[in-house]
């Protein structure tokens, strides 16, 4: 009990070693493990940004996996087709996911309820399409080869850093996923984000107190594509292959299945989600067939019974075992 | 809050790291008479598309079960390495079409399984992926995509499983001009194969003189309504509209064109078939052209299977499965035969090299129950040889007009 | 490309029937646009619900007009009566136990428990009915009916009919019956309609029931013309949608209006501009709505 009353009284402490377990426990792995981990984190990745867009500003966004591709292929297209490396190609692709976040923002963030969520639906779709159809443009079913992976990175000591294994690849994945991480906690805890939770909230009440929630939500909705499309980016660069069905419709529900069964609006739930409901399948090899309808079932029974989400309901069910064993 | 999280966090680790820990497989010793091998297959099985992916894994599971029975040239049980028999133990993994999947799934089953060969996945995008990592997994890969560029890559261990039809543009060009069709009106699927197929068709036949003046690309598995589209066409004029999709769109395709109004002629590829010839009746599609290979033929017209691979195929699968085979299983089941061959012919099952190696033999001896019957591989992994054909439909029959659709070897290489 | 054909003789004649001919495909397509829209509208406009899993519904439609008449010999008009009212029951079993307990919930959740259902739906139907294609062939499946020009299959005019009588009976059962005046009160004030002593609950139930009904009835209409597979719906989902939002929300008239709005922007682009984005048009149409009038044609203010 001392050294959880330890852990529990210094926040940063407790997410040090939760950071060490995951760059320590993968050096044990093999390759197929740290494949299934790497995906969970770029996951990972994608639901912190729609975490912010859904469980904080409380907008919901079933299309965001056209982020995601636009992403990939901003990435893959200025990479393969004008053969710039990496990382040139990796900050180009995050400026033009931030410039589609901007410009689908604006007319999408008019609109409120169902009609928002209507519309981006709507706009993942054409982009969906849009890929398909523009063969010469984005290689259409076939989809683009050849995307980079990072340069290597040189050592002081002469040695140098290659991403060509499993594991460095996924190093460099939990990297990002760390900082985008640290980020978004910043974010949540700021003013910009305590008007993101009053936005979800309340939005007329937050109107009313004369804060302009249109640019709020631009905001919340840019940041949310940007992370999405850098999430886009690395796996195009882990898989070297862009494949259009990343963006698909269905891959946009699935993101937002996550964060429901993880816990919206929660910090552990974006993390927690993808884990769930990649990692555990995998290590069950449940029976293809009925993955579809388990997925469903599973998803129904959260949103009805649990809505909150794993996060959310042991963090509810903490609390209350807490405040009882203070009045006792 | 924050500390509440790292409970959670913790909690789901310790608990995925439970699951793993009971979730590693113990591998099971076989009695040293006859001993396993694992095969590999990796491809899609869950969502919209599974039908098309679970026709691989379905012809690979019949394959090794007539083979186990009836040995690979029909020679006795099992496979037959040297002075050991070898059964064949199907392993398999659902990649949901997606690549990172893809590569996930090679590893676990060279991982886990220590399997040497792996059929899949399906889709370029998976199949490039997978085509990544082979090499270094030690694996031989023999994915389903029907493009140029994967056997240009270099990679040693790759095996094609057909070859691309873009190739049959300039000979169908030629026997469609032959015919007296000077215009074309083309409606394709936007997969690679299909979309390459339409767009050298009417580059070549308007290098020959003729016309197309329309060239629509759509995504037959989610198109439902042709009916504008062949409208359009039908105010070209066209003296044939070629429908190059699977079966069953062709089948909706051509429908609709007559609901239309149109009433000319069509050409389809070879995956025009049952679905089709259900639906609208060879008796309306009188003068059409079709490509036919062995399996499109012999499945219409028994007698002529003298070998009677196809027919073994369409009764057995019938009765395993209670349906009729997805596109992908017809060479499916080609490349597993060559591969169970060439295990037998290199002597081994443990050097994908030399398996490898062996495949080019495995082929041109002849001996396999092949559906479409390659005669050799190239170099670089295509097997060669199956040809289609150009059938004239003619009073509900399918006549041949052009034997083999020849390609030559220089294009492929 | 513009309605000008390089032929020589009746020029004038065969551009107006290509141009009809595409009029024609559009209004056999919106009649199936405009039933599931019907529907969608019903529950999205007086319960809040947006029922992602509708084109699922359609889809188990269709479905069931295959198995009925291939495997137990039902006539096919059977048929489409059977999916209603099988569609009508499966709805009620869903409003009862999915909806009704989230009727407070965030609309947000709404969504998402439409989407699980959807996936349900979907996942159950690859498991039981198999992802193979099934053909629902009947003795006229191939005939068709020429006039002036222009070309129609027999089916699809069996699907204009049945659109018209079912819109005809459910406008005869909104303004003709005592159930739909509640329904209509409900839709225009849910309060009100309470304090009038209408059971909104069973109204609401009912409305559902219907919307569902009228999916089932688009599901087995169009069983005889497509490709029936478990994702078949999820097009024509979409396409009604935007039926529902340029029409207005709770407007069935403009549900219909919007439908066969949207079913012509999709036919005649597909035939003058490109196929392969003629969707591309309809959404564009529908985001442009969106922007310009969001309460759609007929909807309330907003």
């Amino acid at each position: 009990m001392k050294t959880i009353e330890k852990l529990s009284s210094s926040p940063w402490m407790a997410w040090l070693v939760l950071l060490l377990i995951a760059l320590i426990v993968p050096m044990a792995m093999g390759g197929y493990l740290i494949t299934i981990i790497t995906i969970v984190c770029i996951y990972a990745i994608v639901c912190i940004g729609l975490n912010l867009l859904f469980g904080y500003t409380g907008l919901l966004s079933v299309g965001h996996s056209a982020f995601l591709g636009i992403g990939a292929y901003a990435f893959g297209l200025i990479a393969i087709k004008f053969g710039l490396g990496f990382w040139p190609s990796f900050c180009a692709s995050i400026i033009i996911s931030g410039i589609a976040g901007f410009l689908i923002g604006i007319p999408a963030l008019r609109l409120r309820g169902h009609y928002f969520v209507l519309v981006t639906l709507a706009f993942a779709v054409i982009i969906n399409i849009v890929i398909m159809a523009w063969i010469e443009l984005t290689g259409g079913a076939g989809g683009l080869a050849g995307a980079p992976r990072p340069d290597p990175i040189p050592l002081p000591w002469g040695d140098v850093i290659r991403f060509h294994s499993p594991l460095s690849m996924y190093y460099f994945i939990l990297f990002f996923l760390v900082i985008i991480f640290a980020v978004s906690y910043r974010l949540i805890n700021s003013l910009v984000g305590k008007t993101f939770i009053a936005i979800r909230d309340d939005e007329n009440l937050t109107q009313s107190l004369g804060i302009n929630t249109m640019s709020n939500k631009l905001v919340s909705f840019t940041i949310s594509a940007i992370i999405a499309g850098i999430a886009g980016a690395l796996f195009a660069s882990y898989n070297t292959v862009i494949s259009p069905d990343s963006a698909g419709f269905m891959k946009g529900m699935e993101v937002v299945a996550y964060i429901i069964i993880g816990g919206a609006g929660t910090l552990a739930g974006p993390l927690v989600g993808p884990l769930v409901m990649i990692a555990i399948p995998e290590m069950l090899q449940i029976v293809p067939e009925i993955r579809g309808l388990l997925f469903g079932i599973i998803l129904v029974l959260f949103i009805i019974f649990l809505p909150r989400g794993v996060a959310g309901e042991v963090s509810l069910l903490i609390s209350r075992i807490k405040s009882q064993s203070k009045h006792t | 809050m924050v500390k509440k999280d790292i409970y959670i966090l913790v909690l789901t680790i310790i608990t995925l790291a439970i699951l793993v820990a009971c979730s590693q497989p113990s591998q099971p010793q076989k009695p040293a008479e006859v001993k396993t091998v694992k095969y590999g297959v990796v491809c899609v099985q869950s969502g919209p598309i599974a039908f098309m992916g679970l026709g691989i894994l379905r012809a690979v599971q019949l394959a090794t079960s007539n083979i186990n029975k009836n040995g690979t040239t029909g020679l006795g049980p099992g496979l037959k390495v040297g002075d050991q028999a070898y059964k064949i133990e199907v392993v398999s993994y659902d990649d949901g079409f997606d690549p990172a999947k893809s590569v996930a799934g090679y590893r676990q089953l060279v991982e886990m399984h220590g399997v040497k060969v792996i059929q899949g996945p399906m889709g370029c995008p998976c199949a490039l992926a997978a085509m990544k990592i082979n090499e270094e997994l030690g694996v031989i890969t023999a994915p389903l995509c029907a493009s140029d560029n994967t056997r240009k890559m270099g990679d040693k261990l790759y095996v094609q499983e057909r070859m691309p039809v873009q190739h049959y543009a300039l000979p169908l060009a030629k026997a469609a001009w032959d015919r007296g069709y000077r215009t074309v009106c083309i409606v394709s699927d936007l997969a690679d194969s299909w979309s390459g197929m339409s767009k050298e068709f009417k580059n070549q036949f308007e290098k020959l003189g003729g016309q197309v003046p329309a060239l629509e690309i759509v995504d037959m598995s989610k198109t439902t309504d042709y009916h504008s589209i062949m409208t359009n066409f039908k105010s070209k004029n066209p003296d044939i509209i070629f429908v190059v999709m699977y079966d069953e769109p062709i089948a909706l395709a051509v429908s609709h064109a007559f609901e239309v109004g149109y009433n000319g002629k069509f050409m389809f590829p070879s995956e025009m078939g049952p679905k089709t010839e259900q639906k609208i009746g060879l008796d309306k599609l009188d003068g059409s052209l079709v490509q036919s290979h062995e399996w499109t033929l012999y499945r219409k017209y028994p007698d002529m299977d003298k070998k009677g691979a196809v027919t073994n195929v369409l009764r057995q699968w019938k009765e395993a499965y209670n349906e009729t085979p997805a596109q992908t299983a017809v060479p499916s089941w080609d490349t597993c035969y060559m591969l169970a061959r060439a295990m037998e012919i290199a002597g081994t099952v443990t050097d994908p090299y030399a398996i490898r190696a062996a495949c080019p033999k495995a082929l041109q001896e002849g001996k396999l129950p092949q559906l479409i019957p390659a005669t050799d591989m190239l170099d670089n992994g295509l097997p060669y040889g199956a040809f289609e054909n150009l059938c004239v439909i003619k009073d509900g029959k399918y006549n041949v007009i052009v034997d083999k659709l020849i390609v030559p070897r220089s294009v492929l290489e | 490309m513009p309605p000008i054909s390089i032929n020589d003789t009746g020029d004038r004649v065969f551009v107006v029937a290509e141009l009809g001919q595409y009029l024609v495909n559009g209004i056999s397509q919106g009649c199936l646009y405009c039933l599931l829209a019907s529907g969608l509208t019903l529950m999205l406009g007086i319960l809040g619900v947006p029922n992602f899993a509708h084109g699922s519904l359609y889809m188990l439609g269709a479905y069931i007009a295959f198995y009925v008449v291939m495997l137990l010999n039902v006539s096919y008009l059977m048929s489409i009566l059977l999916a209603a009212v099988i569609l009508a029951v499966l709805g009620l079993v869903i409003y009862r136990f999915l909806f009704y307990p989230m009727r407070d919930a965030p609309h947000a959740n709404l969504f998402v428990a439409a989407i699980a259902l959807l996936m349900i739906l979907e996942g159950a139907a690859l498991l039981w009915f198999g992802g193979e294609t099934k053909w629902l062939i009947l003795p006229y499946s191939n005939d068709i009916i020429t006039f002036g020009g222009m070309s129609l299959g027999v089916q699809r005019l069996i699907i204009i009919l049945a659109t018209l009588m079912v819109m005809l009976g459910l406008e005869l059962f909104i303004k003709k019956t005592a159930v739909g005046a509640a329904l209509e009160a409900t839709a225009q004030n849910r309060e009100g309609a309470m304090l009038c002593g209408i059971k909104v609950t069973q109204i609401a139930a009912m409305a559902f029931a219907i919307g569902t009904a009228l999916a089932g009835v688009a599901g087995a209409l169009i069983a005889p013309a497509v490709m029936i597979l478990p994702s078949m719906g999820l097009g024509p989902l979409l396409v009604a949608f935007s039926a529902v939002i340029v029409g207005g929300l709770g407007s069935i008239p403009g549900a219909v209006l919007g439908a066969f709005i949207l079913a012509l922007v999709e036919s005649l682009t597909s035939g003058y501009i490109s196929a392969t984005y003629s969707l591309v048009f309809v959404f564009v149409a529908m985001i442009l709505m969106l922007l310009i009038r969001p309460r759609g044609l007929f909807g309330k203010e907003l």
